[in-house]
């Protein structure tokens, strides 16, 4: 019925408000307002400016020049490169604390011991240890045994 | 409570050619380990010194003895007092 309706009052004026065939947008009555020539005239320079800006920030890395360098200055640099990283990879090395066990027993066992600075470190800071954890004491702000009433 | 004991620990690690301090007790529990001393160590710090005590002979029961273990990345002092075991690792 609704349908009926809808095909049956296509031709009555739109009297009652807007309805599934009324127009959505106005009619354009007023023309589409176009640029003037000075405002034409800032746009292009803006777009100029930008087109200049990017032109000066990017780096095209498919068009690169090619930079010769003459094969002497070539040799020269890696040398000097291969150097360097041969420098730094001794550095890193870490120095050897224990003796090599291929020496005989004699040279093994007149290696310096410890020294006695250490040991007498270590007996002074293992007394202080001691006296310090002996002081330990707990501390507690509630009591901690609650009695309960008892019936 | 531990303040005491962490300034103790703190005053070792910043001695120069230190890197790890382990604090342990009478049971091998730790007390406090500061560097490349960890708490899971604390229990054979412990038992090692008891050996090395038990290992000497003719010697006074309270001189406590400094069992020192070299490695290549330096060396481990461990030593008892009391009933607490302290191991300094030094390079």
């Amino acid at each position: 019925m609704g349908c009926f309706q809808s095909c049956m009052s296509k031709d009555e004026p739109d009297s009652q408000g807007p309805t599934e065939t009324s127009r959505l947008l106005p009619e354009p009555t007023q023309p589409i307002p176009t640029m003037s020539d000075s405002s034409k005239t800032d746009e292009e320079s803006a777009l100029n400016r930008v087109l200049q800006k990017t032109a000066n920030d990017v780096i095209d890395v498919t068009y690169i020049e090619p930079h010769s360098m003459e094969n002497a200055e070539v040799s020269g640099r890696t040398r000097e490169y291969r150097s360097q990283v041969a420098s730094l990879r001794g550095v890193s090395r870490p120095v050897a604390k224990l003796p090599p066990n291929n020496q005989p027993p004699a040279v093994m066992l007149s290696k310096e011991l410890v020294s006695p600075a250490d040991v007498r470190f270590v007996t002074d800071r293992s007394e202080a240890t001691a006296a310090a954890v002996e002081s330990m004491e707990v501390k507690h702000g509630e009591p901690l045994v609650v009695q309960f009433a008892a019936p | 409570m531990e303040a005491s004991l962490e300034s103790q620990m703190n005053e070792i690690m910043s001695q120069p050619g230190v890197t790890g301090v382990l604090c342990a007790d009478e049971q091998g529990l730790a007390l406090s380990a500061q560097g490349t001393l960890t708490p899971h160590s604390a229990g054979l710090v412990s038992v090692v010194t008891e050996k090395a005590c038990q290992l000497r002979h003719g010697t006074e029961p309270d001189e406590k003895p400094v069992v020192v273990m070299e490695f290549d990345t330096g060396n481990v002092l461990i030593r008892s007092h009391n009933n607490s075991t302290l191991a300094v690792h030094k390079v």
